[in-house]
């Protein structure tokens, strides 16, 4: 699922049904997509970084100038990733947002989905985390960033994939 | 759940009072956004050509305040 729609809102295609194979290891990206056109006008700055799942790495490694990956199999952990991934983010909004895109994948609320259900305590409070992380990114990002926030997907009553 | 996308910067989005006039320029727009404009949005924002397999469209609310006559 991840990384069919991961690789959808880059390119800006739809990704086709054979692609679901993918999912079981996905690889190097070989469509046009914004982070190649980026690359392609910057070149080689420190343009581009990324901070979340690692199953971005093996699709989109090569743009990333700075980056660092966790990883995400453990679905019952779901803070480790968070608040590594938020104080990443808050290194580089202090640091003075020296970067033309960054990308910051949070996992929290779909993990506490699966591994409970979407009406549980868990996925409130995993909510009002993420909202925690929201607030402090827009107290401390500058006047010319655009901060978009989005999900890949929706969740079922029953906290899996699903919804609109 | 419905999965939602919100955006937000410092200064003013074109919407913060031109909104109206724009939807109204844009009847044909489907107000929601969908996934697949992401990659549009995006590379409006950097001033970047939209990738070659593109298929989203670029969504009115997110012009800056400035480029609007």
């Amino acid at each position: 699922m991840t990384t069919v729609r991961i690789k959808g809102m880059l390119s800006g295609g739809i990704t086709n049904f054979f692609e679901t194979s993918e999912e079981f290891g996905s690889s190097e990206v070989k469509e046009d997509n914004v982070l190649a056109q980026l690359r392609k006008r910057n070149g080689k700055r420190d343009d581009i970084v990324f901070y979340g799942d690692y199953i971005w790495s093996p699709m989109f490694g090569k743009y990333f100038d700075r980056h660092q990956e966790y990883e995400s199999l453990n679905v019952r952990d779901l803070d480790t990733l968070d608040k590594n991934v938020a104080s990443d983010i808050y290194k580089e909004l202090d640091n003075g947002s020296k970067f033309s895109l960054m990308l910051a994948h949070i996992i929290g609320v779909d993990s506490a989905g699966h591994t409970y259900n979407s009406q549980h305590p868990e996925v409130e409070r995993k909510i009002i985390d993420s909202e925690d992380i929201l607030h402090n990114i827009v107290d401390k990002m500058d006047d010319q960033t655009t901060l978009i926030v989005f999900g890949d997907h929706g969740m079922t009553t029953d906290g899996n994939h699903g919804g609109s | 759940m419905r999965s939602v996308v919100f955006a937000y910067q410092k200064t003013p989005f074109a919407q913060h009072d031109n909104f109206k006039h724009l939807m109204s320029e844009f009847k044909d727009m489907n107000k929601s956004i969908k996934q697949v404009d992401l990659a549009a949005i995006v590379s409006v924002l950097l001033d970047l050509s939209f990738p070659f397999s593109n298929l989203g469209v670029f969504h009115p609310a997110f012009y800056p305040n400035e480029n609007l006559t």
